[in-house]
């Protein structure tokens, strides 16, 4: 390498920076953004659902026109969009907090599908059964229709939550600085010899998917284990 | 507040349709690297044999399991350490591509799986070579299964474009980051852009529809009653 003054890391050096707090701290940003961004998602992405399933034309065509645009854009469009808004709308909301905002909106289009999906997967002689026996809509959803969609939900759902830990890694464009952005304020510092550092972001992504779908697994068969139980 | 004449200044404006030519060839070029990479691997992801095999494992679980800007990021910054600076759009349009050959080598290792084996094994017994009976046979049939993904994937690939910005490439999102460092009306300049992505996004979405239709997946009329299959070899 031409002109490089500092030697590269090394073994112990890179072995350091893995348990460098700069390190630990890009890695629990990155964690806890993803696991609030699904959340959120999670919860717009119910009226979403119910707003594509209902009868009315209005309500349809307004879930249709949100999954419309924040499926047919860019995530990281969404992201420097809500970023450079804001101090125009006058809100004077951290920037981790319209990186959340972002991820989350768009997460909602996908997890509205799911959802949809999920409520429409609950057997529809279901649905007649509880008519039958003379539950009300509202307890209709509330027990029959819930608490089955949620089973089915949580596959989908569980692969949404790995595919967010990568999905942070976009904070880096607004300054957020999760585990991709403290990689690159490395590379920058050390130019010559950038390659430990991606090689320690790559293994925490690994780490964290892994271990989600360690957790992922659980949390499935013991759904399904409950599944068979009740009926 | 809502400025029309700054919106279709913008619009029209020639680095603005530069920027979206570059967003759909950065697109092109990484789905055509995704593709033919993505069928190689899904070919010997499908075989029996274990090691190669087990390298197209590591493959996919590297570039899924890490960010794809992380991949894009170090395909433009770790050469460099060695002495090659690749060119933007190179590097650029190779991390898009490798990445999603990750992800079409396993679409791919499925719908091969999913064509009958009988198929194969009389087309070993008419003599021909493995790659002969993956090009003539196994691929034209797993096509039906791979299409709609391989759209999806596109549609995914125009927006994924946008991550170039990161290493400079020109495309649209970064044509808008650079007007807004002169004329900061974030509205009206984000609304461009997404008219372009909107437009090609939706464009894509009828041809992909199409393209279904032609290659309609499921029905238990066998592929020769249908309409004649055209060749997929040069894929």
């Amino acid at each position: 390498m031409p002109g490089a003054p500092a030697p590269a890391l090394g073994l112990t050096g890179t072995l350091a920076l893995l348990v460098s707090p700069l390190v630990l701290s890009a890695v629990w940003v990155t964690i806890w953004t993803a696991i609030a961004a699904q959340a959120i998602a999670a919860l717009c992405g119910v009226p979403l659902a119910l707003a594509e399933l209902s009868s009315l034309k209005p309500l349809k065509a307004v879930a249709w026109f949100y999954n419309w645009l924040f499926q047919g854009t860019p995530l990281l469009m969404q992201l420097i969009f809500f970023w450079a808004v804001l101090p125009i709308l006058g809100l004077r909301l951290p920037l981790i907090v319209a990186g959340i905002v972002a991820l989350a909106l768009n997460e909602a289009a996908r997890m509205s599908q799911i959802i949809r999906a999920a409520i429409i997967g609950v057997d529809a002689r279901q649905f007649e059964a509880a008519r039958t026996l003379g539950m009300s809509s509202w307890q209709i959803f509330r027990l029959i229709i819930v608490p089955q969609a949620l089973r089915l939900m949580l596959p989908p759902t569980g692969n949404e939550l790995n595919y967010q830990f990568k999905a942070t890694s976009l904070l880096a464009a607004i300054s957020v600085v999760e585990l991709t952005r403290q990689t690159l304020n490395f590379a920058d510092r050390d130019p010559a010899h950038p390659l430990p550092y991606f090689a320690v972001a790559a293994f925490y992504y690994f780490a964290m998917s892994t271990a989600w779908g360690l957790v992922q697994q659980r949390l499935e068969n013991r759904a399904e284990r409950r599944g068979f139980a009740e009926s | 507040m809502w400025d029309w004449s700054l919106f279709w200044k913008q619009l029209l404006e020639r680095d603005a349709i530069r920027a979206a030519e570059a967003t759909i060839s950065a697109a092109i070029v990484g789905q055509l690297i995704g593709v033919t990479l993505g069928i190689l691997l899904g070919a010997v992801g499908a075989s029996r044999r274990r090691w190669p095999r087990r390298v197209v494992d590591a493959y996919v679980r590297v570039f899924r399991g890490t960010p794809l800007l992380l991949q894009i990021l170090a395909f433009y910054i770790v050469p460099s350490e060695y002495g090659i600076q690749l060119p933007v759009f190179v590097a650029g349009a190779l991390a898009l591509g490798m990445n999603e050959a990750a992800y079409l080598s396993e679409v791919v290792r499925s719908g091969l799986m999913s064509v009958d084996r009988g198929q194969r094994e009389a087309a070993q017994v008419l003599g021909m070579s493995s790659a002969q009976v993956l090009l003539w046979v196994t691929l034209p049939q797993a096509a039906r299964v791979m299409i709609p993904p391989m759209g999806n994937a596109f549609n995914a690939m125009l927006k994924t474009t946008s991550l170039l910005g990161f290493i400079s490439y020109e495309e649209l999102l970064r044509h808008a980051n650079l007007v807004l460092d002169t004329v900061y009306r974030p509205f009206e300049i984000f609304a461009v852009i997404t008219v372009y992505y909107l437009a090609m996004t939706t464009a894509w979405g009828l041809v992909q529809s199409r393209l279904e239709r032609y290659f309609r997946v499921g029905g238990s009329a066998p592929v020769a009653r249908r309409r004649p299959m055209p060749r997929l070899a040069e894929v």
